[in-house]
């Protein structure tokens, strides 16, 4: 069920994508408006990589000493939107790119869509073993 | 999708304004006196907090989630009105060194055209959005479904 519980989590972080991509596009014209980001499967890729289930011990002889691997909770991690606000694209202060913005938003709603056939996929695995 | 039809609102208000300025490409008497000015759409973000985040970058670097876009003002474009050599025309100036000039409006046919073009395309982006958005939340709907 962890698969099932990561996919939701994704799903919920491009939702705010969405959001955020729809909030660019909207304000394409807007002076001085700065396009943001959102941030959130290299965060969920590093929680789960550092879950590793064989870490390379560290001689730990004091208890002030620090372990190599740190696990992170995946769970903690979460969709981050930040600004991007060091570059400039048109003269009137405004960075956003529509063609950019256009296939972040495709490429977005088509992960989404596959996520969504994923956690179907699994719900049909489950009624299969119910039955 | 509330974002993209801010953006379509936008959109569709600047191309309202931009009608009007090219209806009134040759007006040469308004109610305010003086030729017709070319208008133009000021648009700014709708959770736009300057003052907050000139103050307190760090935090503003950190905004959330935008909520789109409004129109806060439709402004006049202030550029002066264009002379043209026509005694005979009704609202010619009588007297001074412009006698004989008629004061035409400061619109500019291609400026508008191109702005039009910016402003549908603009449009269409935020169609797109919308469509984009629907289809995502019909696949949601559709999990579990057999």
């Amino acid at each position: 069920m962890q698969t099932q519980d990561i996919l939701q989590r994704a799903m919920s972080a491009s939702l705010v994508r969405q959001e955020v991509i729809a909030d660019n596009i909207a304000n394409a014209d807007t002076p001085h408006f700065k396009r943001s980001e959102v941030a959130f499967e290299s965060e969920l890729l590093r929680a789960l990589s550092s879950e590793d289930p064989h870490p390379f011990p560290a001689a730990m002889t004091h208890p002030r000493h620090i372990s190599f691997s740190r696990p992170m909770d995946y769970r903690e991690v979460k969709p981050i939107v930040y600004l991007d606000y060091s570059t400039t694209y048109r003269n009137d202060g405004n960075n956003v790119d529509i063609e950019k913005e256009m296939v972040d938003a495709r490429e977005n709603a088509l992960r989404y869509m596959a996520m969504t056939q994923r956690v179907s996929d699994n719900f049909r695995l489950l009624d299969i073993v119910m039955r | 999708m509330n974002i993209a039809s801010s953006g379509l609102t936008a959109q569709r208000l600047r191309m309202d304004v931009i009608s009007n300025n090219i209806a009134n490409a040759t007006t040469t008497r308004t109610t305010d006196g003086g030729p017709f000015r070319r208008k133009r759409v000021v648009l700014r973000p709708r959770n736009d907090d300057l003052e907050f985040r000139t103050r307190l970058l760090p935090q503003a670097l950190w905004r959330g989630i935008g909520e789109g876009v409004r129109a806060i003002k439709i402004e006049e474009d202030r550029s002066p009105s264009r002379l043209v050599y026509d005694p005979t025309h009704p609202d010619a100036i009588q007297t001074g060194p412009q006698k004989g000039y008629v004061k035409f409006p400061n619109v500019n046919i291609v400026t508008e055209m191109v702005d039009m073009i910016s402003a549908s395309r603009a449009y269409e982006a935020n169609v797109t959005i919308i469509q984009n958005s629907s289809q995502m939340f019909m696949r949601g709907l559709e999990i579990g479904r057999r």
